[in-house]
């Protein structure tokens, strides 16, 4: 068993054993009378419990972090000392073999004498550096239990150390998504730096032609590559543009009969079926909309004598708007649910109908509501990948026909990192740089559909 | 006929309310009369909104209530199923207990039932609805310069005469009022009542209240209430001053409810 397992497995036996005795001493200490205690007994078996647990973990959250780079680097020294002349690339390979040999893989080269005594010297830094762990972390932990089991009186203010416990481990958690969505941005930003030092930023944004190539030698035919991205914001636009008309009136519409018309034994059929579109993933969406809309549209075009690529913008598009109408929906619905049975009333005792009521009153009351599921909806249409993947195409033409083949941002995306691809080409940089086009637009969409919804929030409250 | 007989407006004979099977009214008989004001009074519980929500039909978009007995209005049944409720709830107005504008202009507010009844067509005359239905509520000095603000912008006292403005504003022959001073203060209640009174010259009004000295100062016939059934009614002078039954004094001195 590895020294690590092996500590975890003593730490958290430790931990258990400080929690009863913590708390059993506690409780021992006023005769079992818990109203005597300033908390409840097993605040203090949290207390040593915190105390026991969380130091250790850090210890060894510590060596997993950093033991591996510190014991590369001490064998990286030892290689340099014995041979200077030695080049990275050469100290790279000795120290993947070393590694391998240790593990017991395959090494690349015949394992000589001074490749097994590297290994072996490697070897014994791992185990000495894991047992250094172990031990750390096992007193760490003995000494927390102790310190915390020394402290426990009767008077001590243990849920209130306990609570600031929690009350950090939140703010780690929470901090935990605010770092990530940084660290994503500031990718996003130097590698789109990197790409717009090789393409101007006036090009990418107006220019008229997307060909994303790069020659890979000199002679080659087509070796310049063009990165006008307007006909992906085109694109994009269009595929939105259609999701939009079909998810805003549907889902809009069943929102209202949702909330207005259906009684209850409908509504409670009739919602979950909604929400099961919402869960369907979607390149099921995709393949659906490539095998089965897009042809059917192809045919039907046909018949009526219109040229229709198989792969269609409005393939997409109406594809695509299915798969938003839950969306639309559920958020309408909530818009119009929180309208108060006060204004409903106030209309009706005027006389209205309930089309009069829903039209000139609920509609209105709502409309920020619905506003902001509208805007949150497009962000959705306009990042939504695989539907588009599948049923768009890839040609980036510049059109506003929906019977032509079209393609997006995020398909462009895709289509430029899959595969093996070299990170100092502009070709794979430029989807950094529309990765980031992206991320501004559906933010600032998001930005402004949270205000918006926030503020119709405060009007009844 | 007796004058009594012509000002007679609403006549309601056994009058059950059922929520499923719970019955909320059990056989009310009551007389309203025009140019009157009818207080219904009684504790909390004691189905006095619920009766009041009869007269224009409001417990139909309730799920699971239902009606009996017979309800007239100027001789005809309400209930009947040739009674088109849109036009019945524009003969009956109502406020309501919490003031609930729309989220409209002041304008738009007042000329919303018109609009859903087509009872003017130009402009001007949506103006002079509008007019008429803000200065007959007291509320026209007040807000004729910010006709365009919208409605909740307004202090709670003035909601509710707009919310009264918006009822008269379709021409009812009766208002039906649901406790609609208990979320104001002291002064826009003594505001409130004052319009009630004024506007007893014109119209047949129902009002629900919690308050004795409301029921007492606005109203000159009041009905108690208590679990379902009418205990007494008459006219408010004897029932606050000489009432017939034991509950009624009780609750009128406050011993219970």
């Amino acid at each position: 068993m590895s020294p690590l397992s092996l500590a975890l497995i003593l730490i958290l036996m430790s931990t258990a054993v400080a929690f009863v005795a913590s708390r059993t001493k506690a409780l021992s200490l006023v005769g079992g009378r818990v109203h005597e205690l300033h908390s409840l007994p097993g605040h203090y078996g949290l207390y040593a419990l915190v105390w026991c647990l969380l130091p250790a973990l850090l210890v060894l959250a510590i060596w997993i972090a950093i033991g591996p780079a510190i014991v590369d680097g001490i064998i990286v020294d030892r290689l340099h000392e014995a041979d200077p002349t030695i080049g990275a690339d050469r100290l790279g390979l000795i120290l993947n073999d070393v590694r391998n040999y240790v593990s017991g893989n395959l090494v690349s080269e015949d394992i000589d004498p001074a490749l097994a005594k590297t290994g072996e010297a490697y070897r014994s830094l791992l185990l000495t550096g894991l047992w250094g762990t172990f031990v750390a972390s096992v007193a760490v932990a003995l000494a927390g239990a102790f310190f915390a089991f020394s402290r426990i009186r009767p008077d001590m203010r243990a849920r209130n150390k306990v609570e600031r416990v929690v009350w950090l481990i939140m703010v780690a958690c929470s901090l935990v998504a605010v770092l990530v969505t940084v660290g994503i941005v500031l990718s996003l930003v130097f590698e789109a730096g990197r790409f717009f030092a090789k393409v101007s930023p006036l090009e990418f944004l107006f220019g008229l032609h997307w060909s994303p190539q790069m020659a890979m030698r000199a002679d080659q035919v087509a070796s310049e590559g063009s990165f006008g991205a307007v006909p992906l914001f085109a694109g994009t636009l269009l595929i939105t543009f259609i999701a939009m008309l079909v998810a805003v009136p549907v889902g809009l519409l069943s929102a209202v009969y949702m909330t207005q018309y259906a009684d209850h034994r409908v509504r409670s059929l009739a919602k979950p079926m909604l929400e099961i579109l919402a869960g369907v993933p979607t390149v099921v969406y995709g393949f659906f909309a490539a095998l089965v809309v897009a042809p059917w549209i192809r045919d039907t075009g046909g018949l009526l004598g219109l040229s229709v690529a198989s792969e269609s913008a409005l393939a997409a598009g109406l594809v695509m708007g299915v798969m938003i109408i839950p969306f639309m929906s559920s958020l309408s619905d909530d818009a119009l649910t929180a309208v108060p049975q006060s204004m409903r009333d106030g209309s009706y005792a005027l006389g209205a109908t309930r089309a009069e009521t829903i039209r000139s009153v609920l509609i209105p009351a709502a409309l920020p509501g619905i506003v902001g599921a509208f805007l949150l909806s497009v962000s959705r249409a306009i990042g939504e990948t695989m539907i588009v993947v599948m049923a768009a195409g890839l040609a980036a033409n510049l059109t506003a026909n929906p019977l032509e083949a079209v393609t997006t941002v995020t398909v462009q995306i895709a289509t430029l990192l899959v595969g093996d691809q070299e990170f100092d080409s502009a070709k794979t940089l430029a989807a950094f740089a529309l990765g980031l086009v992206l991320f501004i637009v559906t933010l600032s969409l998001n930005v402004i559909a949270l205000r918006v919804v926030r503020k119709y929030r405060e009007q009844y409250d | 006929m007796s004058t009594e007989d012509a000002k007679l407006k609403f006549q309601t004979r056994g009058v059950h309310v059922f929520y499923g099977d719970k019955e909320a009214i059990k056989g009310v008989d009551l007389d309203i009369y025009n140019n009157e004001v009818t207080a219904l009074i009684g504790p909390s519980g004691c189905g006095k909104s619920t009766y009041l929500r009869c007269l224009n039909r409001m417990n139909d978009t309730v799920d699971g209530a239902k009606v009996t007995g017979s309800i007239l209005l100027d001789g005809t049944d309400i209930y009947d199923r040739k009674v088109d409720v849109v036009q019945l709830r524009a003969r009956v107005g109502m406020v309501f207990q919490k003031p609930n504008p729309f989220p409209k202009s002041i304008f738009e507010n007042i000329a919303y039932g018109p609009r859903i009844h087509g009872l003017a067509s130009k402009k001007s005359e949506y103006d002079a609805i509008v007019e008429t239905s803000l200065k007959k509520a007291g509320l026209w000095n007040e807000v004729s310069d910010r006709l365009d603000e919208p409605g909740t912008s307004l202090s709670g006292g003035q909601q509710q005469r707009l919310c009264i403005a918006r009822a008269i504003a379709v021409s009812p022959e009766v208002i039906l009022m649901d406790e609609p001073c208990s979320a104001l203060d002291p002064i826009a209640t003594a505001r409130v009542e004052e319009l009630i009174d004024e506007l007893r010259e014109n119209y047949a009004i129902v009002i629900v209240t919690h308050s004795m000295q409301q029921a007492a100062r606005v109203s000159q016939k009041t009905a108690f209430f208590h679990l379902g059934e009418i205990v007494e009614r008459g006219h408010t002078e004897q029932i606050f001053t000489n009432p017939r039954e034991e509950r009624t004094r009780d609750y009128i001195t406050g011993r219970f409810g």
